[in-house]
């Protein structure tokens, strides 16, 4: 059994094939791989880890919260599917990821080296089955309870449960797997914003409105952080709070909250808001609104420019990452013969192609291989398609400094700095990102520099 | 004509019998012929409807056409359970024709197909019907999938008997434990509220339950098990209510205790509350359960649970040491709290058991409480330098937030560029021209054209033909016909209270002096419009005539809307030395827009115009113009059919519109509009507003007369309209004292239904308090009326205040709070307003040491003695102040 992408008209479907159902059993957390890439290749229940969770408490209330946001839907509500987490097992911590339904929220918890006590049989990234008894039992679990965690089942187990294969069907829009891989690069350029310890966290956190209907934006404040409708720099942006829900959770565990964000926000922006727990981190990753997908978010974009040798550069990279906690570029140029900027730039292709996610608490990217169909998240945006294909055909002409006119089909579009004269600017404004006439007249400007 | 013409006809007619009664004539060839048509003709007909919902009403003849011709069961199932046939909202009644035509085929494709349905029904789908139809009719293995449970669950309430309808249900064995399990059964019961009501799924359990027909334990479990899978409140409140129905005894609780303590830390609140309240009715809890209990409770948001677990604590205390441990680290945990009510709880069960409890980590966390609540304790230590606050020994310094800051837009120098923002206006005529764009403009068309007349007029002449035209031509032309039937429209909008349109026609104008008929000017204007059009009627005029001035005098020179006085003299000057006097409501907008400090060389030089409009703007710059204007303000509403103010005495329990009127008291200037912007606005034609986002740059060297102007607009009823927030921005730039009209419009803003839009607010109430500006009594006073009032909701206000002081802001809080507590202490026998101890609590929290300010009415609230909330802070801030 293998994971298998079964195109239709719009969506793939992922189907996720599990040896069984994940258990929690009498203390023992057994976790369910379906098929993933492993250090030693394609494997179709890879088994990552077995031994025990120092913190079980808030092991198991992380995973539910990851869980939970790979159920959410946070811009509308309507029945979702739930799409199982994604482990990956970096040899010194196991991180589970998940994305939810509306494409607007990231969430990842680490569990750390501190927190693990066992032995790691194998590198590598799947998915884990997340069911209803498993959520239940996750819920049973605290105070002082010991847990003994196994990700993959061992072989002994896959035997004896013969036959007994849990199969689960759910579509896997394209712009979710975009989204799922784009996130990397939003969260790649953002810094530490504000720091609060303890109580104070708590206090902030819980006192937070639900429902608001702009952007709000944070910044430190006496002991602890404010509220403000207008970005300010250092300022990091709280679209939509509610979409923290997941993280209120796990206030009781809570030892620090941190912010990142990028430098010099202007409108609404993306925002990294990382809670530290006993021996494990918990990061949730906002879109810039609750109506918004990262898969719009056009930072795959930035890779447009690298000239066509990055994709060879990315290919190269790619080979030689070994599923490190912690890529270090200076050693990967060192291997690769690339220049280390070189390097970073293939980094950040192969963060669009899901293949790197980013670590915002450590400052680097870790390797990591979406368990998908690669070819589907690697292709690229639409409307970067778009673009190049009219780059490419010279219809982009410059009529001055700032203003460039682009002929598509039977019009002229006029495009100054960020605005088009297009429906589909005149449409968003910005909000989605630039239209295709825009990116194609940047795409010509790079390439011409 | 092949069988799908057929078929196709009928479906275009919506016949869905007559589509069933052909399709079983049809042999296997044109069965697959129309089977394949199928898809594409769905798609046809939405199009043809036009619709993103389904096939309206052919859906059933399409889903009869596909029942009886596609040929396996997977594929009948997909095409019934189709996504955009029946749409959302949309319902068809086909069971019984699809029951026919599938009933024609062997029994274990009918067996496929009731289990491949199930599989694929989401809540609500039509499709259900035929389903459990199939289930009975081919007695297969009840499906257990999501979709099915929840149309069974619908289906079940029928307006009969929910209990005997299950009694005779051959699917409850198999799908009643599942409506635990399946998602969307909690959203489909969310509305059940009556347990004694036998025809609700509440009623039915419970009935059920109790004849033993249904075992309770399994009914019990499924409830706890479904708390603990999660969901929102909402998911979850029918299965509380069942929960609650059945009301398990302390012996069915006990096996669950691990359970219902799982459920504290993260489970929605009411689920939280009621595992507490079962937890706490039985004798005894383990003390290490007991411990995780208390510990998740303090981390609840929920100030009810928090209270609940502390009386929890003080019944608990005493039974034994494990016990007196956890209630010593939720105390401590409890003194941190951001509420007072919460710390004062705690330091009063501190105090009651300090013989149980370890006294050390209690001493450490009362650094966090006031003074008064630490000496209730017994542990005020070394006195701090300021008593109440030792955690915040040194001040928090005020740090302005940003205001969204605005660009001033550079000039434009070349008529190229003049005639190419008149275009793009062409273009785009339904763009908000801004203020400052507009002025920018004017500027250009006046200093250009007397550059060079030529240029321009063959610049603009290029500009197109657009919309602007058109409104302003028509408009003219039904005035016309008006006016020679002698129908005078003095409501009627005119396409003349558009300064664009002005604008427009000064541009046309300059190009060819006759050709634009000039707009109507409109009646019943507000002051601030009246002369912001009058200017712009004169540029009109003067380009009909043309005689356009060389410079225009009172063209901003900054985003608040000030003329730097220098400039200004030069203008002046430039002016005089032409020989020529400036138009009349263009100097008097200059004088209104020279800053309130003028640099005394230029003051001095201006001194030296010989012109009457030079000398008058001379004394306007020595600081000789009239005195800032008094503005005052009162609250009225309307009884019956009449207007009456709040202050003349109690308004009886029915009154609507309330609103507020603002005066304006000054001695006159002897200029007309000026006059008219210093007088009382008028409180009455609330649709004269509109370009109040203008407002702030007409007077920007006494924004409090603004905010007057802008007062009578706020919609404090509904909230539906009122001047925006950006409004207040503008005039948080402006210059000027700032009075009670200013700061009742920011208690609007402050009591706004979002979040987003308070935080919005406190940010210009900070920006103002660290400039020095913010008229911090009028604030307290203003908002003492409209609680009084009953125009703001207090609960609402506070905690922005609240957050003022945590911002640095404390000293400007306390003038807030000292000044609106006297007006909100409820008379005795009166309700005091909802949120007003948590305002007091605030007053303790800023008030000054050794203050000297006395708040009327608060010894005698204090005294009145009682366990309330309001009076207990009361009494607090009363010691903090002097005798």
């Amino acid at each position: 059994m293998s994971v298998a992408t079964v195109p239709t008209m719009t969506n793939a479907v992922q189907a996720y094939a599990y040896a069984g159902p994940s258990t929690l059993d009498a203390g023992h957390l057994a976790l369910s791989t379906s098929g993933g890439r492993t250090a030693r290749g394609l494997t179709s229940h890879p088994r990552f880890f077995s031994g025990l969770l120092t913190e079980a408490a808030p092991a198991a209330a992380g995973l539910l919260a990851v869980a939970n946001v790979a159920r959410a839907r946070y811009d509308r509500p309507a029945p979702t599917f739930s799409r199982d987490p994604v482990v990956t097992c970096n040899g010194d911590r196991l991180r589970f990821e998940s994305f939810s339904a509306c494409g607007g929220v990231y969430a990842r918890l680490d569990v750390l080296e501190r927190a693990l006590d066992g032995e790691v049989v194998d590198l590598g990234t799947t998915n884990v089955d997340v069911n209803g008894p498993l959520r239940e039992a996750l819920a049973r679990v605290g105070g002082a309870d010991p847990l003994h965690l196994g990700v993959g089942r061992d072989e002994l187990a896959v035997t004896t449960l013969d036959g007994a294969v849990v199969e689960k069907k759910v579509p896997l829009p394209e712009r979710w797997l975009r989204g799922f891989a784009e996130v990397q690069l939003v969260t790649a350029g953002f810094d530490l914003r504000a720091e609060l310890a303890g109580l104070e966290a708590v206090r902030f956190l819980r006192a937070l409105p639900r429902r608001v209907g702009s952007a709000l934006w944070v910044l430190p404040s006496g002991r602890s952080l404010r509220l403000t409708a207008n970005p300010v720099p250092g300022a990091v942006c709280l679209p939509g709070p509610d979409r923290l829900a997941t993280m209120l959770t796990l206030l009781r565990f809570a030892r620090t909250l941190r912010l990142y964000g990028p430098a010099r926000p202007e409108a609404a922006v993306a925002s990294a808001w990382e809670l530290e727990l006993p021996g494990m981190r918990y990061v949730l990753t906002l879109s810039p609104d609750s109506r918004r997908s990262f898969s719009t978010e056009g930072a795959v974009l930035r890779t447009l420019a690298a000239d066509d040798d990055g994709a060879d550069d990315a290919g190269l990279v790619g080979a030689l990452l070994a599923f490190e906690p912690r890529v270090e570029p200076d050693l990967l140029a060192e291997r690769s013969g690339l220049e280390t900027s070189r390097v970073r730039d293939a980094l950040i292709r192969l963060g669009a192609a899901g293949r790197v996610g980013y670590d915002t608490a450590e400052a680097g990217y870790f390797h990591r291989e979406l368990p998908y169909d690669r070819d589907r998240v690697a292709a690229m945006n639409p409307r970067a398609r778009a673009a190049r294909e009219l780059a490419d055909g010279g219809a982009v002409r410059f009529d001055g400094p700032d203003r460039a006119l682009v002929t598509s089909g039977d019009q002229v579009r006029e495009v100054r700095g960020t605005a088009c004269t297009c429906p589909w600017w005149a449409r968003h404004r910005g909000e989605r990102g630039p239209c295709k006439h825009v990116l194609a007249v940047r795409i010509v400007k790079e390439t011409r520099t | 004509m092949t069988a799908w013409d057929d078929v196709r006809e009928l479906i275009d007619k919506c016949d869905a019998d007559g589509v069933a009664a052909l399709v079983v004539t049809l042999d296997d060839a044109a069965r697959r012929q129309v089977a394949g048509e199928l898809p594409g003709h769905l798609k046809e007909v939405r199009l043809y409807l036009d619709s993103w919902r389904g096939a309206g009403e052919h859906a059933e003849a399409l889903r009869a056409a596909g029942a009886g011709t596609i040929a396996t069961a997977t594929s009948v199932a997909s095409w019934l359970t189709r996504r955009g046939l029946v749409g959302s909202g949309e319902t068809v009644d086909d069971t019984r024709r699809l029951l026919g035509l599938v009933g024609t085929r062997p029994r274990a494709w009918q067996a496929e197909l009731a289990t491949r349905l199930a599989g694929r029904l989401r809540g609500g789908d039509p499709s259900y019907g035929l389903t459990a139809a199939l289930i009975r009719r081919t007695g297969v293995e009840p499906p257990t999938d999501d979709g099915f449970v929840v149309g069974w669950v619908s289906a079940v309430l029928g307006g009969w008997r929910v209990s005997d309808t299950l009694t005779a249900d051959p699917l409850a064995d198999a799908l009643l434990p599942r409506i635990f399990h399946a998602q969307g059964v909690g959203e489909v019961l969310q509305w059940e509220g009556d347990p004694t009501d036998g025809r609700t799924w509440l009623g039915g359990l419970r009935a059920l339950a109790a004849t033993g027909r249904v075992d309770r334990a399994m009914l019990l479990e499924g409830c706890v098990g479904r708390f603990l899978r999660g969901g929102t409140a909402l998911q979850l409140r029918f299965f509380v209510r069942l929960h609650q129905a059945l009301d398990p005894t302390p012996a069915e609780v006990a096996p669950r205790v691990r359970d219902y303590l799982r459920l504290l830390p993260s489970a929605p609140g009411p689920v939280a509350e009621l595992a507490l309240g079962h937890l706490r009715a039985l004798p005894t809890v383990p003390p290490g359960d007991f411990a995780e209990a208390v510990d998740a409770l303090m981390y609840r948001p929920e100030k009810k649970l928090v209270r609940a677990c502390l009386s929890w604590l003080d019944r608990s205390v005493r039974l034994g040491p494990e016990y007196a441990g956890a209630a010593t680290a939720a105390l401590a945990a409890a003194f941190g709290h951001d509420s007072s009510d919460v710390q004062e709880r705690a330091v009063r069960l501190a105090a009651r058991h300090a013989a149980h409890l370890d006294a050390a980590p209690l001493r450490e966390a009362a650094t966090a409480l006031p003074a008064d609540l630490r000496a209730l304790l017994g542990v005020s230590r070394t006195p701090a330098r300021d008593e109440r606050t030792a955690g915040e020994e040194t001040p928090i310094p005020l740090i302005a937030p940003a205001l969204p800051p605005v660009e001033f837009p550079s000039p434009i120098t070349t008529t190229a560029e003049l005639a190419a923002e008149f275009t793009r206006l062409a273009n785009d005529p339904f763009s908000e021209l801004g203020w400052l764009d507009t002025e920018r403009l004017m500027a250009a068309l006046v200093e250009l054209t007397h550059r060079d007349p030529a240029a321009v007029r063959a610049a603009l002449a290029s500009v197109p033909e657009s919309e602007l035209d058109r409104e302003v031509r028509e408009s003219e032309d039904t005035r016309a016909a008006l006016a020679l039937m002698a129908i005078h429209q003095p409501w009627g909008w005119s396409v003349g209270e558009k300064p664009l349109a002005w604008l427009w026609t000064a541009m046309r104008a300059v190009v060819s002096p006759q050709a634009p008929p000039a707009p109507r000017f409109p009646d019943q204007l507000s002051a601030p419009n009246l002369l912001i059009l009058r200017r712009m009627a004169e540029l009109v005029a003067a380009a009909r005539a043309g005689d356009l001035p060389p410079v225009l005098l009172a063209t901003p020179t900054s985003v608040s809307g000030h003329v730097d006085p220098a400039e200004l003299l030069a203008r002046l000057e430039r002016l005089e030395a032409a020989g020529l006097e400036p138009s009349d409501a263009d100097l008097q907008q200059a004088l209104l827009r020279i800053p309130r400090r003028v640099d005394a060389g230029v003051a001095a030089r201006a001194a030296l115009l010989t012109g009457s409009a030079g000398r008058l703007a001379a004394r306007w710059m020595a600081g000789d113009g009239p005195a800032d204007p008094v503005v005052t303000v009162r609250y009225r509403y309307t009884d019956g059919g009449s207007h009456r103010w709040f202050d003349e005495g109690r308004p009886p329990d029915y009154h609507r519109d309330p609103c507020a009127s603002s005066f304006v008291a000054a001695s006159p200037a002897g200029l007309d509009l000026i006059d008219l912007l210093c007088r009382d606005p008028d409180a009455y034609f609330h649709h004269r507003g509109g370009y109040m986002s203008w407002w702030a740059g007409v007077m920007p060297s006494r924004r409090e007369v603004v905010a007057a102007h802008l007062l009578p607009f706020f919609d404090w009823e509904w909230r539906e309209r009122g001047p925006d927030l950006s409004i207040l921005h503008d005039l948080a730039r402006a210059d000027g004292p700032l009075g009670p009209a200013f700061a009742a419009a920011l208690i609007f803003h402050l009591n706004d239904e979002d979040p987003a839009g308070r935080t919005a607010a406190l940010d210009v109430l900070l920006a103002l308090a660290a400039a020095g500006d913010l008229p911090d009594s009028d604030v307290g006073d203003q908002l003492g009326h409209l609680v009084g009032n009953g125009m703001v909701t207090l609960s609402r206000v506070t905690p922005s205040l609240a957050e003022a002081e945590r911002a640095g802001a404390g000293a400007q809080v306390w003038r807030i709070v000292a000044a609106a507590l006297p007006r909100v202490l409820p008379a005795p026998g009166e309700r005091p307003p909802s949120g007003l101890a948590d305002l007091i609590a605030l007053g303790v929290r800023t008030a000054p040491p050794g203050g000297t300010t006395h708040v009327p009415g608060l010894a005698g609230i204090a005294a009145r003695g009682g366990s309330s909330r309001m009076v207990r802070e009361a009494a607090r801030l009363v010691r903090l102040l002097p005798p």
